[in-house]
């Protein structure tokens, strides 16, 4: 700060005058030109110097044109920074550190399309559902007794639900989906941690969407919650042996495991049970523990290699 | 074209403003050291047995495609393990974690195949890749952006998406991800790759001035430009390492190989019509009538690979 010049005293007339400037001294633009004022003492050399062509050449003599040319160069990158987009403003708003928000921006599975594509996948479901219970397509709820929950509507839910956050973990880690592993890679970035903040964030935002698709279905209330032990299994589980083995084999493995467990071993009349049932959810619950002590035993493949 | 920021000018204001200064070297141990270095896929032996050991400055690797170049480098750059051997980069151990950590602080890489998202613009890019190297600060982050930004030259293309950009400019774009932190090592696969000649002649000014002396790895086919920033070269043939020296000592692998003739000599081993008509040959016997000529380093490159192909050296 420049003493003297500043909100108390207001500007220093010493020296005013002797360059063809009578009411600010020289060494006050000069110090404006250092960055060296404070905010006050800026704005009234901001507000005079339009009108004075004696401040101005004492400007344009001691401005460094270096750090011009940096200044310039920062305001066009900034401007070539996007305007955080729905998610990033959300998360901005809990809480989440804007670089955290910059790096989930990226995700692939937490872009607008993807979560369309969500979506669009749930509506449906849940659409053909309501459209199964209506006349003309369907049988009415009434004509059903009290209670009683039509499985065979909520079935094609109940498999391919959980598999939806599954497909977003792995596209938050796809190569593919993610051009940018291979700086990824070899950034000091621990991929442990970006694994877990993705992982996280992704499955957020796509178990609140089946959860409420889980709502509107035709059938019981709680089946929105028992949906989620078996979504986080197969997440964890995916992410686990993708320490061991490929992770595009490793997600494949786990979607095949799935589909075979509640189509094929279960059959029709064992579908609930096998998906949503309390043998289920204590599966469930042990693969995902397992699978959290695989990841954590096995972090340093994930920092390492993983992906290369 | 605008002109090119030097890296002193835009690298004297912005760092200091952004809080980041070049790091120093960690320890007096050479750059980079590798021994018995192996690599295979599948059946091919990628790198077969490579030792180096190479002191800080700029170092060319010079090699045909398939000879080993990108996984050497992809092994330097901590992405990708190797088979067998041991490693050494500034110093520090990449097997272990917490080295490999201290060595991707202090590293700058450009792939051979720059990975972007199709939504990102030049800015944002960085931007991102400035925070995947642990520059969180948001007004450090930018002035780092910007700083890069203006060595490459691409400050008026920070707003564009990268899918717009030529094939030179998305390479210089590489290079400026490449220099966010100011690395103390610089690991670059085929960086001059799509640059016209105006733009690989700033990349050697760029080069020769980035701040805080970092040591470069440069992996290129271009034997000009090895010759011109270079301290000295690795020529990796098949996996394996032919020769390490200097762009000289480089050039001397032709000494008494090298012959101009008016005529095509049919024994030579390699010929080819020079731009004033006459013929250069390279081969250990003179061609008739030939006068022998001072070998330069690209005539030592065709005369080692050249000697790799009639000695079969295989992968």
């Amino acid at each position: 700060m420049t003493g003297g010049f500043g909100v108390t005293g207001g500007p220093d007339m010493t020296g005013a005058g002797s360059f063809g400037c009578s009411i600010l001294p020289a060494a006050a633009v000069v110090s404006y030109t250092d960055g060296t004022l404070d905010p006050a003492s800026e704005w009234s050399v901001e507000a005079h110097l339009p009108g004075c062509k004696a401040c101005r050449a004492v400007l344009a003599a001691h401005t460094d044109a270096s750090r011009l040319e940096a200044n310039r160069a920062e305001l066009l990158a900034r401007i070539g920074l996007p305007e955080p987009g729905l998610i990033g403003r959300l998360l901005r708003r809990c809480g989440v550190p804007e670089h955290v928000t910059v790096l989930l921006e990226a995700t692939p599975s937490l872009r607008r399309s993807w979560l369309a594509g969500v979506l669009l996948v749930l509506a449906v479901a849940v659409v053909t559902a309501k459209l199964a219970t209506s006349p003309p397509f369907g049988v009415p709820a009434l004509l059903r007794e009290p209670g009683q929950t039509d499985w065979a509507i909520v079935d094609p839910f109940l498999v391919v639900a959980p598999l939806l956050p599954l497909a977003a973990v792995a596209a938050a880690f796809s190569p593919p989906l993610d051009p940018a592993y291979r700086l990824t890679s070899a950034a000091p970035v621990s991929m442990m941690w970006l694994l877990c903040v993705r992982t996280v964030a992704v499955i957020a935002a796509t178990l609140i969407p089946v959860a409420l698709a889980a709502l509107a279905l035709p059938g019981p209330l709680w089946l929105a919650v028992t949906l989620l032990l078996p979504a986080l299994a197969l997440c964890g589980a995916a992410l686990g042996l993708a320490t061991l083995i490929r992770p595009a084999v490793a997600v494949t493995g786990v979607a095949a495991g799935w589909m075979v467990l509640v189509i094929g071993l279960a059959g029709p009349a064992g579908m609930p049970s096998a998906a949503v049932g309390m043998a289920a959810q204590l599966t469930a619950a042990a693969v995902l523990l397992a699978s959290i002590a695989l990841v954590a035993a096995r972090r340093d493949t994930i920092n390492y290699g993983w992906m290369g | 074209m605008t002109k090119m920021v030097r890296t002193g000018e835009a690298g004297g204001t912005a760092p200091a403003a952004a809080g980041l200064t070049p790091r120093r070297p960690a320890t007096a141990r050479p750059a980079l050291q590798v021994e018995e270095l192996t690599r295979r896929y599948g059946r091919t032996v990628a790198l077969n047995d490579v030792s180096l050991r190479l002191e800080r400055g700029i170092v060319g690797l010079l090699g045909p495609n398939g000879a080993g170049k990108t996984t050497l480098l992809s092994i330097l750059a901590t992405v990708a393990s190797p088979d067998a051997g041991r490693l050494s980069l500034l110093g520090y151990d990449p097997a272990e974690p917490a080295e490999r950590l201290e060595i991707r602080r202090r590293l700058g890489f450009l792939p051979q195949d720059l990975g972007y998202h199709r939504h990102f613009t030049v800015a944002a890019f960085l931007d991102y890749v400035a925070i995947l190297k642990e520059i969180t600060n948001s007004r450090a982050r930018h002035a780092e952006v910007a700083r890069v930004l203006a060595a490459v030259d691409l400050t008026a293309k920070a707003r564009a998406r990268i899918r717009t950009l030529s094939g030179g400019m998305r390479r210089r774009l590489g290079l400026a991800q490449a220099l966010l932190g100011m690395p103390e090592l610089l690991i670059l696969d085929e960086p001059v790759s799509g640059l016209d000649p105006e733009q690989r002649l700033r990349f050697r000014e760029l080069l020769s001035q980035l701040p805080g002396d970092p040591t470069v790895l440069l992996a290129t086919h271009q034997v000009e430009d090895v010759t011109a920033v270079c301290s000295s070269v690795v020529v990796l043939l098949a996996g394996q390492v032919r020769f390490c020296g200097s762009p000289a000592a480089l050039a001397a692998q032709a000494d008494g190989r090298v012959w101009l003739a008016a005529e095509r000599d049919a024994a030579a081993e390699l010929s080819w019509r020079a731009g004033d008509g006459r013929w250069r040959h390279i081969g250990a016997a003179p061609p008739p009538g030939a006068g022998i000529v001072a070998p330069t380093a690209e005539d030592g490159y065709l005369v080692l690979s050249g000697t790799a192909g009639r000695d079969g050296a295989a992968s």
